[in-house]
């Protein structure tokens, strides 16, 4: 409950507050929200499946972030940037699409 | 079978380790099973994904038993708040970002720059100005000689100090073709020819050489370190852009400027701008005011001589 309304409190303070956020974080927020859309998806679908633990979903979101992040940043250190962070969307997308139809199927039934 | 062992760093192993499921005697499901997981063994990371893309962590924390107190829980929960208001104010955010254009963004930057810059230049300008009025003031305390006439004569010279007196203007603009066609964006504008920084050159030099003392172009006093220039589509004296028409003023021999700047002495120079549609307007004046220069001259290479 409480992810669900911090989520919809975050999108609504994004909207109306409109903050800045560093230039230097700018090329790594997409992937770094990608990351974090992972761990809520999984969190979300561990609670559907009644096996939401919160500490569990605090380490598995700042390592997701993290560990994106680092890799982005390590390839544009070594200038292939967006090739890496093609590949961090690939599985992260994968992992997104596989956690959402298990949620469909839990809600549906189907 | 081997059975894995997850989260050995955790406190709880202890009580994991007795929980792995037995083998199952062979039934046609478990060899399927079994094949299934050969396979897997090469494309392990895909099957990863698809198959197991929860956090294997979620399921084995049920296994143990929470023991943490409320304080706790409602910690962990407001953690997670937390976590989730970042991440919608950071989705919004981008999608934000997306949608404004960023070279705009870029251009406030930059004019933002110029204008710092152009600030800053200002004021340090005022300091100089005050400074060099500060020091006028106090060697003419100190020495009592008000006057220096050297330091005079020489910012005289080189437009440190406002100077009047008569002499000549020439007044040029560019052709009316030219300012009828400049709001259009005419391919046919390129072939017009229009005044140039190198025209002004011209006509600064050839004054200098006919003896000006003190010249000045559109009211920006032509010093020593002043150049004209183009930069783009504009002319430049010193920093300050000018626009058509453009009004050369000198100080000297009214009639030595006059005769010298004239049509008859200078038919190279008034051949070519005729031509062009250009007509130069030579006429006496009076009385002249300058204002000095903008700029003080930076001597950064050029040392004393002795």
């Amino acid at each position: 409950m409480a992810a669900v309304i911090g989520l919809i409190a975050g999108v609504v303070f994004g909207i109306f507050l409109q903050p800045d956020i560093p230039i230097v974080l700018q090329p790594y927020l997409p992937i770094m929200v990608v990351a974090a859309l992972d761990a809520l998806l999984g969190a979300a679908r561990s609670f559907f499946e009644r096996s939401f633990s919160d500490k569990v979903f605090v380490i598995s979101f700042l390592s997701n972030v993290i560990t994106a992040t680092l890799l982005v940043l390590l390839g544009n250190q070594l200038g292939v940037g967006s090739q890496l962070s093609t590949a961090v969307i690939v599985v992260l997308g994968i992992r997104i699409f596989s956690n959402v139809s298990a949620i469909r199927r839990f809600i549906f039934k189907g | 079978m081997p059975y894995h062992r997850r989260a050995v760093f955790s406190k709880d192993v202890s009580g994991l380790a007795e929980r792995h499921v037995d083998r199952l005697p062979d039934t046609v499901s478990n060899i399927r099973n079994r094949r299934r997981r050969i396979d897997d063994e090469s494309l392990r990371l895909i099957d990863d994904l698809t198959n197991r893309s929860l956090d294997p962590m979620f399921s084995d924390a049920t296994l143990v038993h929470d023991r943490r107190g409320p304080l706790q829980v409602w910690m962990s929960r407001l953690l997670v708040f937390f976590i989730c208001l970042a991440v919608g104010l950071a989705g919004t955010v981008i999608v934000r970002e997306l949608h404004t254009d960023p070279r705009s963004k870029i251009r406030e930057k930059l004019i933002s720059q110029v204008e710092a810059e152009t600030r800053e230049y200002n004021s340090t300008n005022d300091k100089i100005a005050k400074l060099r009025s500060q020091m006028d003031s106090l060697s003419a305390q100190v020495g009592g000689d008000a006057v220096n006439p050297t330091a005079d004569r020489d910012n005289l010279l080189n437009g440190f100090t406002k100077v009047e007196g008569e002499g000549i203007s020439i007044s040029l603009a560019n052709p009316i073709a030219a300012t009828d066609s400049a709001g259009s964006n005419d391919s046919d504008n390129d072939n017009i020819r229009v005044i140039t920084d190198v025209d002004l050159q011209q006509f600064v030099s050839k004054l200098w050489a006919a003896g000006a003392e003190a010249i000045s172009i559109n009211g920006y006093r032509v010093g020593v370190q002043t150049s004209v220039r183009t930069a783009g589509t504009t002319i430049l004296v010193g920093l300050n852009s000018i626009q058509s028409p453009y009004m050369i003023t000198a100080i000297g021999d009214t009639n030595v400027l006059q005769t010298d700047m004239s049509s008859s002495e200078q038919k190279d120079l008034y051949g070519t701008l005729n031509k062009a549609g250009i007509h130069p307007q030579v006429s006496k004046e009076h009385m002249i005011t300058m204002s000095s220069t903008a700029g003080t001259p930076d001597l950064s290479y050029a040392k004393r001589s002795e």
